[in-house]
């Protein structure tokens, strides 16, 4: 059997091959600990679930998960009106250097840590005020995802073809037929998207769910606060306890996230 | 028909006049509607504005009645002695900083590696376009689920290594954390340097691959030069991202207000200090809550702005 000849690869040849090796295994290596993050919680979670719902903790996960659930969707909600109001204006008067400005407002508090707005909550001593964990809490989560919500929305926006809209406006098209008819419509899907996201982001968020708890008297039990407070104060005797809302708060965070890429994919 | 003539024209005095009436009408609607909107765009957006910057303001004005040497103590002085009313947290400040470069710098080559791999190295293999995806989803990951994951199984892993390095050790110490939350970081670091590559002009390597330049040339004289602005950009929200964590470094450094100079040693920082103080109402002052707070809303800040600012220079940007 006669063998083929060998083929001999030049330097840049052998350097394209080292760098190709290198980002395989980098890439394929580096996320593989969040992966297995999430199958280790997933199966601990499901087993230590299943034995805290036989026992008498099972109602103070169930009032958790739905007060978790409330307390998300409550911020959402309210911030809709506001949020849609600005991307009228946002896009409506589409002027490059007003937009980028706003653009670059929301931009710069979306990326402000949650701890900090959590602080001012406190130092504003609204929680003297405001003596119910769902009202401060609902107050603490818009100042923390309005901004990354209407930065969302701007980017779907700015992803539209601007000559669709430009040649409504040219044909005679008012600006309200504008936004309802042509805007809304080409970036519903993507808006749904991005309320889902921000529905994980925001079930996601430990920090004010915990903080305000701990301003208040009226005390309500979240899913994430039952998590924190348990590591904190016994982390080995209430093991399964936190590894069971752990696992709740993976399959919520899992499931609307995976809804929201398959709609993007769409 | 001279009634009829005189009819007639009124008639078209009538129509005329309503028409005038109609279009000056229609002018100052349109004129005043559109004016109006403009206007209340503008009172809407600089009313969001403030409201999102007025907290910030009232704490400055708050910040402004403290006398100043206790808060330029807790700001530059390494001394803690609550007891004796010592809040000096320049070593917070420091291992904060510490902790974001070491995580950020731990975190870029693969998060670049990544991005490289996925924009022009497995474009066309239909498998990886799941890594594509997951990327997409973890991108949020609850920092709470890193840290249970990290207190539980992680953590006694890198302890056992570091103990063989040093034995002096401790078990939560400052390099784990870091670690960890670089860990965190990965997704969401891959996923903005992925968006900065898509936004890339397709023609500059177009134009490499016509003069005959391989991939890695391509990649290493035109991408990386072309986008070192915006993924610098990147860099420093994931600072800002670390630099604020309250959760994992709650968890790691829960009631811990050592001031150690080695990295291997359990020590607070800013975000856990602030946290500690929140969460668990401690005996720390009021002033030096205010002044910490000032230090992380400063940083957030200026890295904010100068990271969306590099973005921002080349239009084509967005993260």
């Amino acid at each position: 059997m006669s063998q083929l000849p060998k083929i001999e690869l030049n330097s840049r040849e052998k350097e394209e091959n080292l760098f190709y090796k290198i980002l395989i295994i980098l890439s394929f290596t580096a996320l593989l600990p969040l992966f297995y993050t999430m199958v280790d919680i997933l199966i601990r979670g499901a087993i230590s679930l299943s034995f805290i719902m036989k026992s008498n903790l099972s109602s103070l996960i169930i009032s958790g998960t739905l007060n978790s659930l409330i307390a998300t969707i409550l911020p959402i909600i309210i911030m809709l009106l506001p949020a849609f109001i600005l991307l009228y204006f946002y896009s409506i008067y589409n002027q490059v250097k007003t937009n980028r400005f706003v653009k670059y407002l929301m931009q710069s508090f979306a990326e402000f840590p949650s701890l900090l707005f959590v602080a001012i909550l406190y130092l504003l001593n609204l929680h003297s005020f405001i003596n119910n964990s769902l009202a401060l809490l609902t107050i603490a989560l818009l100042m923390i995802i309005f901004p990354k919500f209407c930065k969302m929305l701007f980017d779907s926006f700015d992803e539209i073809d601007s000559e669709i809209i430009s040649t409504a406006i040219a044909l005679g098209a008012k600006n309200r037929a504008v936004f309802f008819k042509i805007i809304l419509p080409s970036f519903s899907r993507t808006v749904f998207a991005d309320l889902l996201k921000i529905f994980a982001l925001t079930f996601g968020l430990t920090i004010p769910f915990f903080a305000i708890n701990n301003f208040i008297t009226g005390k309500m039990v979240f899913l994430q606060e039952t998590v924190l407070s348990e590591i904190l104060k016994f982390p080995y005797d209430n093991q399964d306890l936190i590894l069971g809302n752990a696992f709740l708060l993976l399959i919520v965070y899992l499931l609307t996230n995976i809804t929201s890429v398959l709609i993007l994919k769409k | 028909m001279k009634s009829y003539f005189y009819i007639d024209f009124k008639i078209v005095l009538f129509i005329s006049f309503s028409n005038i009436a109609k279009g000056f009408y229609c002018l100052i609607w349109n004129f005043s509607l559109n004016k109006l909107l403009k206007i209340s765009g503008i009172i809407l957006t600089l009313s969001i504005a403030i409201a999102m910057l007025l907290p910030f303001i009232l704490i400055f004005v708050n910040f402004l009645q403290i006398p100043t040497h206790i808060t330029f103590d807790i700001l530059f002085s390494k001394l803690w002695f609550p007891a004796n009313s010592n809040y000096g947290s320049f070593n917070f400040i420091l291992n904060s900083i510490l902790i974001s470069l070491i995580s950020v710098l731990f975190a870029f080559p693969f998060a670049i590696s990544i991005a490289l791999a996925l924009k022009y190295y497995f474009e066309n293999y239909s498998a990886v376009k799941l890594l594509r995806y997951s990327i997409e989803i973890i991108s949020n990951f609850p920092a709470i689920l890193i840290g249970i994951w990290a207190y539980y199984f992680v953590n006694p892993v890198l302890f056992m290594f570091f103990k063989i390095i040093k034995p002096n050790a401790e078990e939560f110490n400052l390099l784990s954390l870091s670690i960890i939350l670089s860990f965190m970081l990965l997704p969401i670091l891959s996923k903005m340097f992925l968006n900065i590559f898509n936004e890339l002009p397709e023609y500059i390597e177009e134009q490499a691959n016509a003069m005959g330049a391989v991939k890695f040339d391509i990649i290493r004289k035109v991408i990386i030069p072309h986008s070192t602005g915006p993924i610098f950009g990147a860099m420093m929200f994931s600072f800002i991202r670390i630099f604020g964590e309250g959760v994992i470094t709650l968890i790691f450094l829960n009631f811990n207000f050592n001031q150690s100079d080695s990295l291997l040693k359990g020590s607070g920082t800013l975000s856990s200090t602030v946290a500690n103080f929140l969460f668990f109402n401690n005996s720390i002052s009021q002033d030096l809550l205010i002044s910490l707070v000032i230090v992380l809303f400063f940083f957030a800040l200026v890295f904010n702005i100068f990271g969306s600012f590099l973005i921002s220079k080349s239009n084509e940007f967005q993260i």
